[in-house]
């Protein structure tokens, strides 16, 4: 019972979520609708900075979409519609910027900047591994004498400094 | 060369504070019309004030007038109607562009607080004419249109009293002078 009554109240939960752009358009083929959903999710509302005009509930983005379907239904390309809406609401509209020299850093700056940090961390691997080669050549028992000694010069000298101490 | 290699990311995270900070201060809804240096479309409307009569882009031009895009249900509208009153105080034709509203809240806006407007242009939900086609998306804007009606200025969002003195009368005066 408790189940149930917690799957109604999630249930509940997601109504208004799915509430966004229900009103409904009668598309003459299959085809407009398909583009309609597709404009729709890359055209953005003028009004509302973050969302497609499919997703916003804003007076706006509904005035376009009533305009994407009357352009749609009078046999518009794709092409026309952004031209149209562009010429209107600014490059904004489209989600897409188009490449241009004052875009060019929205454009390439991120891979620029994946390929420079993949070079640095190769380049920092590399210089690291030089100063710390693994192999040297000497054996174990080699290293093993020369560790013997440092440690030897050490206690060496922690005990000539403690005897100057007690004098 | 190691020793400045350590301060890169410093550097880069101040460059990057930098940057954001200016987006910080700027506002993502205000942006310049595509309708800038190009013409008035074209349109024919009825008036706020009477059904029947339709203005047309003919009968405004002529003169260096402003649209001032308004509601009765915009805060910001309020807001501006003083500047909006003194502009039309200075003789700059003020066409208003009642947008998305309803006839007798209109009205009723209109008495209350003056109506500086030569005319009232009524665009209401669901109707996309003359505000859709200048690419309005909320209220208040004010395009400026020169004589040969192309669009010379716009502002979206409240004019200020500073904006007027500053920029909107000295534009107004400067497109009146030119031709």
């Amino acid at each position: 019972m408790a189940k149930r009554l917690l799957i109604a109240l999630m249930l509940l939960w997601i109504a208004p979520l799915s509430h966004a752009a229900i009103e409904l358009y009668d598309f003459s083929s299959e085809e407009k609708r398909a583009r309609f959903h597709e404009l729709g999710a890359v055209l953005r509302c003028p009004m509302c900075e973050n969302q497609s005009i499919i997703d916003s509930e804003s007076p706006s983005a509904f005035d376009m979409r009533q305009e994407l379907y009357r352009l749609l239904e009078e046999g518009y390309t794709d092409d026309e519609v952004f031209e149209y809406l562009k010429s209107r609401f600014g490059e904004f509209i489209h989600y897409r910027p188009p490449v241009r020299q004052d875009t060019w850093l929205l454009w390439f700056l991120p891979p620029v900047l994946i390929v420079g940090g993949l070079l640095l961390l190769v380049f920092l691997a590399r210089s690291r591994s030089k100063e710390d080669p693994p192999g040297t050549g000497e054996s174990l028992s080699e290293r093993q004498l020369k560790l013997k000694k440092i440690l030897e010069l050490d206690s060496e000298q922690t005990s000539t400094s403690n005897s100057k101490g007690s004098s | 060369m190691k020793r400045a290699l350590l301060f890169l990311p410093l550097i880069i995270f101040m460059g990057l504070g930098v940057f954001l900070y200016k987006g910080l201060g700027m506002d993502p809804s205000a942006r310049e019309s595509a309708l800038l240096n190009k013409p008035l479309p074209e349109f024919s409307m009825p008036r706020l004030d009477n059904e029947e009569l339709k203005v047309t882009r003919d009968d405004l031009l002529g003169e260096v007038f402003l649209i001032n895009v308004w509601g009765s249900w915009c805060p910001a509208c309020y807001e501006e109607h003083d500047e909006i009153l003194r502009l039309a105080k200075e003789g700059v034709p003020v066409v208003g562009l009642n947008y998305k509203d309803e006839r007798p809240k209109a009205f009723r806006y209109l008495s209350q607080l003056g109506n500086p407007y030569t005319v009232n242009l009524y665009e209401p939900d669901g109707v996309r004419a003359l505000a859709f086609d200048l690419g309005v998306y909320g209220a208040p804007e004010t395009f400026l249109i020169d004589k040969e009606g192309i669009v010379r200025y716009h502002v979206s969002g409240e004019i200020t009293a500073r904006m007027v003195d500053e920029v909107i009368l000295p534009e107004v005066r400067k497109w009146q002078n030119a031709y």
